[in-house]
């Protein structure tokens, strides 16, 4: 018989220090802290991922897929309709993202000088964001009919639509607004600038709450008005959150489908065709998973440099590249920043010159009235002689800035509200357009009568939930990993969590529907408890890495020196702290699992297993649309969501006020 | 505490009540009601020699993917006539719908076979699904259910063979048909002196569609788009059949697109949205319409003449819409090329998936649902003109398929008239089963071709030039060597 004899108390201790010297002090923590997310990371979106690269490289011939090499890449290249999906969206991204972060600050700067109904106003705000964005291409599209939509009728009558024909802004009147591939880029902007509004205006609010009002009193001391003050003290108090989410919203424009594929399928012609929308055609479609994913992956550099220029700024203090990155980053980072706007100028120019010239002038209008309302709000409250905020004259202007804010968030979810209460007859035959007459609750009585309601309802709650516990769970743990523990790989973790970001979902998948299938999960409701968590977990994680980042080390380090474990020490002292930023995450998480449309609509079949977003979708059948029910079935999805953001919408500006928007 | 605290409070405690009282509201409202659990008030009685053949089979299961029937009556009538044969034969028969145009349908029942965990049984659209799950070897052969169908319920619809044999073999089960053709508002006509009998070409529906239109009356004659759709495709592909033009030959595999004939049929078509002359007839927005447009705008009453489906028929009927007692049919037009309407119908088929788990129980699902009271029961829930009969004896097993509403024996005629139809340039109508011509559609070449004539000017020749290209690329594709 052989003994085994134990290692000394002094090998082990030499063993546990070159472990610590080589994993780093807190390997063991910080490995245990991260590894739920990375195995699901790497799992649902690292194997698809490299799966999708791969598969770029493969065509199918028949019922085989074949390995072609390069001429995916090679057909692409001369193919007019791809470089015509590249080029929208590249118009799509630019003019989205300049209208959201301009009216998102509007939004965020009358928010935050209202000083009653600021809760209701935000609740409202964000209304745009808590509609399933099936609700909200069905309503836009609605709105948008030339012949019987609210739009022209309400521009017919205030005269406002033929004055913008006067104006050159359009080119004919009644405007066919998703029938002209001029007006349809246009159009599905403004519909893509309404759903996101509310990210960069909740964002912006937060990081107005964290500045000193000191600064602002300093500086009107100093006899600075309103635009001395914006631009001085407000804009650089808002350059990092404006940065990051920017960067964020950029690259979920740029992979966006949804709202597009919902309002026009990429026409007229190919008109909105996005590059989303052309991978999607070719992959899914054509079942030519390899020209839809070399198409993905063609465009990979762009995500790439923004992922890069993103992780520059959430992981400051970084080595290596990042590191180097921040010293030129420093040194020319003004420079950079005008060249590449002017960069994007050029191209916008050269792509549509029609376009960025009335963009211009719309957003001209819209800079100088916002001007005007606090030019206007300025001078009453000087005016009248009650300090900075408190003339109530001096909120009349802001008020009225806040009135058309609304109007333009609320009105297409009045003519949802109308629809729900409208009979089949008035909806099919276009009568009380505006105002129901009767009023009638067939379309209620019809949807519950019809449909499974209620047990989509309980799927999409037990799914909401499960996956948003799942999510935060995860998230706080490899937020606080990642930011306060300190082991190796931590920074390849974080830039590999941000990777997630490159490809967009309606391209994964397809392999992620045979990962799941081997795993027996797909027509599951754990196919969507174990995806939803994924897919939110990237931004969940730069939220809490803000907020943590902001908690002195101390905190833990004492209660460790009193002989707490970390975990402990992590349980008891960090998590009653970031309270308010998990609840941020979790409003965040349970938003986007409640109104998940795409993953639901691969994974699940089964009638008994939908989800409110799939129920809604499985009632439109073919060319036959039940309009009253399905608005009557929005609003019925909107409301515990509305409540749930009415209730806890403070803690989420309050969430990001103390960590996320300090960076 | 002070006030402004307190009223804070309540108002969160209020909206937070407020929103788990709406989540239990709606929750007990609907009672988790299923689709399902519809109740079974009809008992629709399973043929005994079913039961028997059924006999062998209990405790077996099979899951059943049902397409969307647009009106949930059909839907409903389709789970409760699986319900019944459950309950009836011990079996269990697990049912899901799918919704034929969510454009996925191919990709991910190709992934759930290769994944081997797919129903078994499924119907659809045959001519739109079936050529292309055989041609990447989702299918199973069903040549046997076929002979024992037709030994039973006579010949299944002319079309049937076109749709689903390949290589000699059935791949599908007829199921049931449905008819489509041209809709018209006769009180317009009527109102300008003009019979629906005079709209024989597609030439006539174009004059008359302009002579009938209004716009100071928000009437428009035309109404079809060429937008991406499947009624975009149907559109644009009927009017290059018209003209003597098609995809590809009759086999379905070889590409010949490119002919004179296409481009003299584009050009036709383009005029009718470049030419100012046809403008009034255009309704505003028709070239942004998805399959839902011309729906819409039908029912809406603007619309002078349209081609869909009968489901757009029967939405009128079931919505009580007043354009119902307006509309007259028409089953098809001629073109140059025709001397006869090339409308045939379309329709449904069970297909059996390799690898499904209990192929011989699936087997017996089509020979109940296919005829006697099940399909009576079904026709009659799914509105007008929805389900028909896909077999001779079974059009003749009851007077409501031919007599139930007056479209009924125009759709009987059009279903059965006599096929194929020669074109001047050879062709036959319908065609043989094509995955090439399935990947066309599902990848809107013909829709395309129409935007970049329509918004980019290219010439018709040259944009008949480029679909031709990517016509031959999807049918590379589907294996089919050109």
């Amino acid at each position: 018989m052989t003994l085994l004899k134990a290692p000394s108390p002094a090998v082990l201790r030499g063993r546990g220090t070159r472990r610590r010297s080589f994993f780093g002090k807190d390997w063991r923590e910080g490995y245990l802290f991260v590894a739920p997310m990375v195995l699901l990371v790497v799992g649902l979106i690292g194997i698809p991922f490299v799966d999708a690269i791969r598969l770029s490289f493969t065509a199918r011939h028949g019922s085989a897929n074949v390995w072609v090499g390069f001429s995916n890449y090679s057909s692409l290249w001369h193919d007019s309709f791809f470089r015509t999906a590249v080029k929208n969206t590249v118009v799509f991204t630019a003019f989205s993202e300049i209208f959201k972060v301009t009216l998102g600050l509007i939004a965020a700067l009358l928010l935050h000088n209202l000083r009653r109904g600021r809760g209701l106003a935000t609740a409202l705000v964000l209304l745009p964001w808590v509609i399933p964005t099936v609700v909200t291409a069905v309503s836009w599209r609605s709105i948008f009919d030339p012949l019987f939509g609210g739009l022209n009728s309400v521009l017919s009558t205030t005269h406002i639509g033929p004055l913008l024909k006067d104006l050159h802004l359009i080119d004919q009147w009644p405007a066919t607004w998703l029938g002209e591939p001029k007006l349809a880029m246009p159009a599905v902007i403004v519909v893509n600038v309404w759903k996101g509004i509310p990210f960069f205006a909740i964002n912006f609010l937060a990081a107005l709450k964290a500045i000193d009002s000191q600064q602002y009193e300093a500086a009107a001391v100093d006899g600075a008005d309103a635009w001395q003050r914006f631009r001085n003290v407000t804009m650089p108090s808002l350059r990092y959150v404006m940065l990051v989410s920017v960067l964020l919203s950029t690259m979920w424009t740029f992979n966006n489908f949804d709202v597009v594929w919902l309002l026009t399928q990429g026409g007229p012609g190919s008109s909105t065709a996005l590059y989303t929308l052309y991978a999607y055609q070719e992959a899914i479609q054509q079942l030519q998973n390899g020209l839809g994913s070399a198409a993905a992956v063609m465009l990979l550099p762009i995500s790439a440099v923004l992922i890069f220029v993103l992780a520059r700024y959430m992981m400051p203090g970084g080595q290596g590249p990042i590191r180097a990155a921040d010293r030129f980053f420093d040194k020319y980072g003004r420079v950079l920043l005008w060249s590449f706007l002017a960069a994007v100028a050029v191209l916008l120019f050269w792509f549509d010159r029609d376009l960025l010239i009335k963009s211009a002038i719309v957003l001209a209008v819209l800079i100088l009235a916002a001007m005007l309302l606090a030019r206007a709000s300025d001078g009453l409250t000087r005016w009248r002689g009650k300090g900075l905020r408190g003339s109530r004259w001096g909120r009349v202007p802001l008020w009225i800035g806040m009135a058309l804010l609304l109007f333009f968030i609320l009105a297409p979810l009045y003519w949802v509200i109308i629809t729900a209460f409208k009979s089949d007859l008035q909806i099919t035959a276009r009568m009380s357009l505006l105002w129901p007459k009767p009023w009638t609750f067939s379309q209620f009585t019809g949807l519950l009568d019809n449909n499974p309601f209620g047990l989509w309802f309980r799927n999409t709650l037990l799914i909401s939930l499960v996956s948003t516990v799942v999510s935060v769970a995860l998230a706080g743990l490899a937020a606080y990993a990642l930011t306060r523990l300190r082991f190796r790989g931590g920074r390849t973790i974080t830039w590999s969590v941000l990777l997630t970001y490159m490809m967009p979902g309606s391209l994964l998948f397809i392999p992620l529907y045979a990962i799941l299938s081997r795993l027996h999960t797909i027509n599951t409701l754990w196919a969507l408890i174990i995806t939803y968590p994924t897919f939110t977990l990237p931004f969940a994680c730069w939220f809490l890495m803000g907020y943590f980042r902001g908690l002195p080390m101390e905190l833990e380090e004492a209660a460790m020196t009193d002989g707490a474990t970390r975990i402990r020490a992590f349980r008891v002292i960090i998590l009653p702290m970031v309270k308010p930023a998990l609840l941020a995450v979790a409003l965040f998480t349970l938003t986007n699992a409640w109104n998940e449309f795409l993953l639901a609509f691969v994974f699940i079949t089964d009638n008994d297993l939908k989800t409110l977003p799939l129920g809604l979708q499985s009632m439109i059948v073919g060319d036959v649309v039940p309009w009253g029910q399905l608005s009557a079935a929005s609003i019925l999805i909107s409301v515990p969501v509305v409540l749930a953001y009415g209730y806890a919408q403070r803690f989420l500006v309050e969430g990001l006020t103390v960590g996320a928007v300090k960076g | 505490m002070d006030g402004h605290d307190r009223s804070t409070l309540s108002r969160r405690r209020l909206l937070a009540s407020g929103a788990w009282v709406a989540g239990a509201a709606a929750l007990s409202a609907c009672g988790g009601g299923s689709s399902n659990s519809s109740s079974l008030s009809k008992s629709v009685k399973v043929p005994a020699s079913l039961v028997d053949e059924a006999k062998k089979l209990k405790q077996k299961s099979v899951r059943v993917l049902s397409q969307k029937m647009y009106t949930p009556e059909a839907d409903k009538s389709v789970a409760t006539a699986l319900q019944n044969f459950a309950k009836q034969t011990g079996t269990t028969l697990k049912n899901a719908t799918v919704d034929p145009d969510a454009g996925n349908f191919v990709a991910k029942q190709d992934a759930a076979v290769r994944a081997k965990d797919v129903q078994d049984l499924a119907f659809v659209a045959a001519s739109r699904f079936v050529p292309q799950l055989q041609q990447l070897g989702d299918l199973e052969d069903v040549s046997d259910v076929v002979a024992e169908m037709e030994q039973q319920y006579g010949p299944a619809a002319g079309i049937a063979a076109n749709y689903l044999k390949i290589d000699g073999k059935w791949w599908g089960v007829p199921f049931y048909t449905i008819g489509s053709g041209w809709f018209v508002r006769k009180d317009w006509l009527t109102e300008k002196g003009i019979k629906v009998s005079d709209i024989v070409s597609y030439e006539n529906a174009r004059d008359i569609a302009l002579e009938i239109s209004d716009p100071s009356k928000n009437r428009y004659g035309w109404g079809i788009t060429v937008n991406r759709g499947g009624d975009g495709n149907g559109a644009i592909g009927a009017v290059i059949n018209a003209w003597g033009g098609s995809i590809c030959a009759d086999d379905g595999r070889k590409v010949i697109f490119n002919s004179p004939e296409t481009i003299d049929a584009v050009t036709w078509l383009a005029d009718i949205y470049q030419n100012k002359k046809y403008k009034k007839m255009l309704p505003p927005g028709v070239l942004s319409w998805t399959d839902t447009g011309n729906n819409e705008a039908w029912l809406a009453g603007v619309l002078g003449l349209t081609a869909n489906q009968d489901s757009l028929y029967a939405q009128s009927k079931s919505t009580k819409s007043p354009i119902y007692g307006k509309t007259a049919t028409l089953r098809g037009l001629t073109g140059p090329g025709t001397p006869a309407p090339l409308s045939f119908g379309d329709l449904t088929a069970f297909v059996i998936f390799k690898g499904a788990k209990n192929p011989d129980l699936a087997k017996l699902i089509p020979k109940y649902l296919a005829g006697g009271d099940a399909l009576l029961d079904l026709a009659k829930d799914s509105g007008a003109g929805i389900v028909l009969p896909a077999y001779e004896k079974v059009w003749k097993s009851q007077s409501y398929y031919l007599h139930g509403d007056p479209i009924f024996k125009t759709s009987y005629d059009m279903l059965n008239a006599k096929v194929p139809v020669t074109l001047k340039t050879g062709l036959h109508f319908p065609q043989g089963p094509s995955a090439g011509v399935n990947a066309v559609n599902q990848s809107y070449v013909l829709t395309d071709m129409m935007g970049e004539i329509l918004q980019k000017g290219t010439s018709v020749k040259q944009a008949v030039s480029n679909a031709n290209k990517r016509i031959v690329q999807a049918f590379e594709q589907q294996g089919l060597k050109q």
